[in-house]
């Protein structure tokens, strides 16, 4: 008897001993969950915790080779309810939970509610951190090689792209960021590594990788609550210190909303402005500054395609509807070689996809705008739509102006609708077809009023050639159009004036991992522009205009450019770049053309602290001329001809980084020049002149500066703070002009301002409730002032001497907001939040402009300062989610 | 994404932008000269020779500038100089030496030649000189017509020109007949003063103790002496026109003149003087920069100001601003009478009878001027104007004499040459 008890108590012990050893094969049957991790534990030499629930009658069985019986345990127990976490090379598996890896220091001074509130919001997604990712083909192990590996970053709850995810690598410290598509790609050594994925706004992924060839790896992240005490190390800290670039800044998204502008809208081109380097010449102007150049110098793309005027509402609205925008980079120096045709700055502008598992949208009402979104999946997972709208009926509000007010009894009105389709039939195909449509109306007088329109559409597809090659063919039409109805209450000289811009586009992109030191971009791209240089036509049957059209002029503008983003060290790095770049007036007999080099380095000298240097030359081919120091209507956009060349440019830019803890600190400095600009001869007539370029003149500018960014982008304190010294002057060259511009001297550009302090801020309070503060600062933009009056035809006149020798009073404004965000009780079926702002909290009257006028006969000239936004203005924005 | 609901309110207004006065430090320029005159072929030319005043920026008028052109800073210092127009077959004929304006026979100059201005500063010795010019031949002036609106008289011009340059450059000068705020019959004689030779004694009556103890008050025809008037403007406003996007050189009905409802100009008698001329596109570029520095200002798209620069040169500094430019043309006038009986569009402005209540004396609860008064008021500047009662008891409101003089609105009681009865 005691022998049989013995015998039994040997094969029960040893049964598992005995289905481990049979043939490489582990075998269980019928196990508790605690026998089968003992059993999992010895099988993979593995740390191996579990925490049942309660009394967990299950059993389990499994049978798998003894390299997989760990993932087969292991999907046993998720489909019992299970979650795996890694923590510190220690695998935990509980059951109903997943692992906390933080509570916070304040975890013991909360309340049970509040405890309750951390561990809901905290919705940590382990999900991928229970396995070891293997990448490749074990069988072409490369051992002591290197793979290249890629893949698609995700957001988890609709399978969106997430753009600007640094992937860092431990074991190489080669790191990669993803691009619009969420697609990252680099070079690392086989086996066994560690890869890491951080960004905002999404939860710090940390994988346990085996790479044995090139392959992919895609992942799914899910957003974050920020720690309010943490000091990570932030993705722009690790960007700043691993690209070569200078003066690149990326905006996304789920930021707008935090920099408080006027009325509570969020808005990609008021972000922008918060920005150091970038100007305006004032509220509800159109166009920006960037470094001192004119805002015809800057590129704007939207989805490939170009926007020549972004504004609405005389620049209190962007043309972007901020529900569909993904993200915004702004290249002020070094721009890419891809990019060309302006001489200042690129603002690339993507939009979203859509979210690929059910269909959301958002509804605004208010006062001012209305706006309507929706996206979906069209076939789940694999075709998504956006389509948005927006409108605007602040006619009524104009009326209420102050009589003095210029706006009083204006009109105006703008609409605007984006639509998207994005299909993506496998991991190496995408497809998307891109429409833009915007329309603004306005008028300040009875008998004249003005409409302007963009339209933009494209068709886009990206193609993964293989492990380390994948390329992008877009093709697509812009255009602009502005049409004056004027003189509409004198019958016989009523007309309508058009001008119009349009460009079709071809693009042809790769992108080369050829080894772990070397990245190439090269690739082609052809424009055909065509503009309408103007037709008049006659308004009304009594009307006596003649019809009269200037044609069209056209111009091919193709280009070829190669890159290369060189690794020289671990500390030293080159992005140097050529574009080959021509201009074609078709119809005339000169060809343009001028190699545009793009250089930059960098150097390490500590891992946060990084001195950059860098050279950039540029080409435009395009001019606007305008006869006022804002965007408007009336401005005429003509292309290089014959008589007219095009611009040029370089930059000199040089930056120290440093990153201290969660802040970092730059000091970039800059010197640029551009050659070729045109302005125009007093008196002359922009509109409707067939002899245009005999009343241009050519300028040269010249702008420098120093820019002291300091930024913190994460933690219960975040944004930035910064101060620029900046000059922007110019001078006329025109070689036959007897009476130059102030004599042919420097003066300065209608936006120069030499100091400017700018502040983006926002602090949690809790998790909940945060508060966005907005200061700008510069000194007063320059302003030309009468030295004199005359009588001239009856009529007293203003004297002008040197052209902006003055300069209006300086510039302030600061901005707060109060933000309380929804409760994150997953459980529930609607969250609100809201934002309780105020614009212009001090009620500065910022000048926008200074005229003069001489009234009574007796009267000195009287100056007058406009001011567009005089007082405070407050606003509330209401999120309801559901 | 999460489904969204946005509700966006603003509190206050959109816009609260006014516009504010703006206090600056301005330097005035004391060199700069401004030259003024196209050559008129066939005509007279006046020119204009001026310096910019830098006092006038602080609102002082220069000694020599009060004494040509009295409590108007606007015009510059006058400059003493000689000007001659000079043509390419050798014509030169002189103006007077003069100070700040002089005039220049230039009937029996051809239209086939080109010419240009001489002008020698007498003060400085400086010497100027204009650019040739050919002579921009007379247009035709079809019609000057008007349009009467419910709150504005519009008037207009029709022209149309053979030639062709499409620049003109119209001029107006304007004279207009208008009445007193209000008129009378009744006149105050005081104490032992003559009669009027027509009229009746109504206050005091005839048969009263008092009849002329403190004056007397008359009723006689006609109105109040001084009650019509004229005036005239100093120098025509001058507009440019182009039919460069017209069918044909011409143009229809073009309103060159808006006169409000409340314009005294047109209560009584208008008269438009209209004198156009045809100008180079030099000229007309000219004088389109000369408006958008002074007029078009102040709205988000005004031009930027900027120096002018004509076609007159400092022979002596060549790079020094002068201001003018100086064309040649021959010169086609043509005028239009317009009456309020037929245009029918001056009203009153609002206010006008409460503010001329406030002129007056013995109105409402003071009921009349009391018979004792009556001396004193004269005195003080006060006329009988009108009469009111309570029940039979009649009594009189006395006005300011100003207000019946139409002298103290700016005109004169002399009647221009040629005007309708």
């Amino acid at each position: 008897m005691p022998m049989r008890r013995i015998s039994i108590l040997l094969a029960v012990l040893l049964l598992p001993l005995a289905a481990y050893a049979q043939n490489d094969t582990v075998s269980v049957r019928m196990v508790s969950a605690d026998s089968l991790v003992q059993v999992m534990r010895r099988v993979s030499g593995s740390s191996l915790f579990i925490a049942r629930a309660g009394d967990d009658p299950a059993t389990y069985s499994v049978a798998a080779p003894r390299a997989q019986f760990l993932d087969q345990a292991l999907k046993k127990l998720l489909s019992a309810g299970y979650t795996a976490s890694e923590w510190e090379g220690s695998l935990y598996i509980i059951h109903g939970h997943s692992l906390r890896s933080n509570l916070g220091t304040d975890w013991f001074k909360l309340g049970r509610t509040q405890q309750q509130e951390v561990l809901q919001e905290q919705n940590v997604a382990a999900t991928y951190l229970n396995k070891v990712y293997e990448i490749g083909d074990e069988k072409r192990m490369r051992k002591g090689g290197k793979a290249v590996i890629h893949g698609y970053v995700r957001d988890k709850a609709t399978s969106e792209p997430v753009v600007g995810i640094t992937v860092y690598d431990e074991k190489s410290s080669n790191y990669a960021m993803t691009d619009s598509y969420g697609f990252w790609r680099m070079q690392v050594p086989t086996g066994e590594n560690h890869l890491n994925f951080s960004g905002y706004p999404m939860e710090d992924v940390r994988l346990e990788v085996r790479i044995f060839d090139d392959g992919g790896l895609d992942i799914e992240m899910t957003e974050k609550v920020v720690t309010l005490k943490a000091a990570s190390i932030s993705a722009e800290s690790v960007s700043l210190h691993r690209t070569a670039r200078i003066g690149v800044e990326k905006i996304q998204a789920d930021r707008l909303q935090k920099i408080p502008t006027a009325f509570g809208e969020a808005d990609i081109i008021k972000a922008v402005l918060a920005l150091p380097g970038v100007q305006s010449v004032g509220e509800a102007s159109s166009g920006f500054n960037v470094r001192g150049g004119s805002v015809d110098q800057n590129l704007i793309l939207y989805n490939d395609g170009t926007v020549f005027n972004p504004n609405h509402m005389f620049g209190i609205l962007s043309s972007f509807n901020p529900d569909l925008i993904s993200e915004a980079e702004l290249y002020k120096s070094s721009i890419p070689a891809e990019y060309g045709g302006r001489i200042s700055s690129v603002l690339d502008i993507r939009t979203r996809e859509g979210n690929a598992k059910k269909i959301t949208g958002s509804l605004g009402l208010g006062l001012l705008t209305s706006r309507v979104h929706l996206e979906g999946p069209l076939v789940k997972d694999k075709t998504t739509f956006t389509l948005g709208g927006r409108t605007t009926y602040s006619n009524w509000i104009l009326g209420l102006l102050p009589k003095n007010s210029n706006y009083h009894g204006g009109k105006t009105s703008f609409q605007d609708v984006n639509a998207s389709i994005t299909h993506k039939p496998n991991d190496k195909n995408t497809f998307q077809v891109f429409g833009y449509w915007s329309r603004d109306k306005f008028s300040f007088a009875a008998d004249t009023s003005f409409h302007y329109s963009n339209l933009n559409a494209s068709v886009r597809w990206r193609h993964i050639m293989n492990a380390s090659n994948n390329m992008e063919v877009s093709a697509g039409y812009d255009s602009y159009r502005t049409t004056i109805d004027g003189d509409q209450s004198y019958d016989y000289g009523a007309y309508r004036y058009k001008h119009a811009l349009g460009q079709e586009f071809l693009k042809l992109k790769f992108k080369s991992t050829v080894s772990q030191a070397h990245t190439l971009s090269y690739g082609l791209q052809t424009n055909v522009l065509n503009f309408h240089s103007g037709h008049m036509m006659p308004l009304g049957e009594a009307s006596g205009i003649k019809d009269r059209d200037l044609g069209l002029q056209m111009g091919l503008e193709p280009s070829l450019y190669f890159s290369d983003n060189w690794t020289v060290s671990d500390r030293f790095s080159l992005d140097g770049g050529v574009r080959l770049g021509g201009f074609l007036p078709l119809g005339k007999s000169k060809f343009y053309f001028m190699p545009e080099l793009r250089l930059s380095a960098k150097f390490s000298i500590l891992p946060s602290l990084t001195v950059k240097a860098g050279v950039n030359s540029f080409r435009q081919n395009i001019h606007m001329i305008t006869n006022s120091s804002t965007v408007s209507p009336m401005d005429v956009w003509v292309m290089a001809s014959d008589r007219i060349k095009p611009q040029d440019g370089w930059q000199a830019a040089a930056g120290l980084y440093w990153t201290v803890g969660p802040v970092d600190i730059s000091l970039e400095g800059y010197y640029k020049r551009s050659y070729n600009s045109v302005d125009y001869r007093s008196g002359a007539m922009l509109v409707m002149n067939e002899n245009l370029p005999d009343d241009l003149l050519t300028t040269t500018a010249r702008a420098y500066g120093a820019e002291l960014m300091i930024r913190k982008s994460t933690g219960r304190l975040n944004g930035w703070v910064s101060y620029t010294y900046a000059r922007s002057r110019m001078k006329e060259t025109q070689a036959d002009d007897p009476f130059p511009i102030n004599n042919g001297e420097w003066y300065n550009t209608p936006h120069d301002r030499p100091h400017t302090v700018k502040m983006v801020a926002n602090y949690k309070f809790t998790h909940r409730y945060s508060i966005s503060a907005n200061l700008d600062y510069s000194t007063g933009r320059p302003v030309t002032v009468p030295v004199g009056v005359f009588y001239y035809g009856g009529v007293r006149r203003l004297a002008y001497s040197e052209r902006n020798a003055l300069r209006i009073p300086d510039y302030f404004r600061l901005d707060l907001a109060i933000n309380v965000e929804p409760s994150h009780y997953l459980k529930r079926l609607t969250h609100l939040s809201f934002t309780i702002g105020v614009y212009n909290v001090t009620g500065r009257k910022n000048v926008y402009s200074v005229y003069y006028t001489v009234d009574g006969p007796t009267d000195k000239p009287k100056g007058h300062m406009v001011s567009v936004f005089a007082s405070q203005i407050p606003y509330i924005n209401l999120n309801l989610k559901f | 994404m999460k489904k969204q609901l946005i509700i966006l309110a603003a509190l206050l207004p959109l816009l609260g932008g006014c516009v504010y006065d703006f206090e600056a430090e301005l330097t005035g320029d004391q060199y700069t000269v401004v030259i003024e005159g196209d050559i008129m072929v066939g005509g007279t030319t006046t020119v204009n020779f001026t310096r910019l005043n830098p006092e006038v920026l602080e609102g002082k008028q220069n000694e020599q500038t009060k004494a040509l052109y009295p409590g108007d800073p606007g015009w510059g210092i006058p400059v003493s100089f000689t000007a001659q127009v000079e043509g390419e077959d050798g014509t030169l004929v002189e103006g007077e030496a003069s100070w700040g304006s002089c005039s220049i026979d230039t009937r029996f100059l051809r239209p086939d030649v080109r010419y240009r201005l001489r002008v020698h500063d007498l003060e400085q010795n400086h010497h100027y000189v204009s650019s040739w010019e050919t002579v921009q031949g007379g247009p035709v002036i079809d019609s000057l017509s008007y349009k009467a609106a419910e709150d504005h008289l519009d008037v207009r011009v029709t022209f149309h020109s053979d030639g062709t340059t499409p620049y003109y450059c119209l001029a107006q000068d304007e004279e207009w007949e208008y009445h007193a705020n209000t008129t009378t019959t009744f006149r105050y004689i005081p104490r032992g003063g003559k009669e009027p030779e027509e009229g009746i004694q109504i206050f005091p009556s005839m048969d009263s103790h008092y009849k002329d103890t403190y004056g007397r008050i008359f009723d006689v025809r006609g109105n109040y002496p001084n009650y019509t008037c004229w005036d005239s403007t100093i120098k025509g406003v001058t507009t440019i026109i182009t039919t460069g996007a017209m069918e044909s050189n011409k143009m229809v009905d073009y309103v060159y003149r808006t006169l409000d409802q409340h314009d005294r100009r047109i209560s009584v008698m208008y008269h438009s003087i209209v004198s156009l001329r045809m100008i180079s596109k030099e000229s007309y570029a000219y004088w389109e920069s000369i408006e958008s520095a002074s007029t078009q200002t102040g709205d988000l798209f005004s031009p930027i100001p900027s120096i002018l620069r004509g076609n007159i040169v400092n022979e002596d500094n060549p790079a020094a601003q002068v201001i003018g430019y100086i064309g040649v043309s021959e010169l086609v006038t043509k005028d239009i009478f317009i009456k309020h009986q037929d245009a029918r569009v001056y009203k009153q402005p609002s206010g006008f009878y409460d503010n001329l209540m406030k002129a007056t004396i013995g109105s409402g609860d003071e009921m009349g001027v009391k018979i004792f008064e009556m001396a004193q008021r004269y005195a003080q500047g006060y006329r009988p104007w009108m009469m009111d009662a309570v029940g039979d008891n009649p009594f009189y409101v006395w006005i300011l004499e100003g207000c019946m003089d139409c002298r103290t609105l700016g005109g004169t009681v002399v009647k221009p040459k040629d005007w309708p009865e």
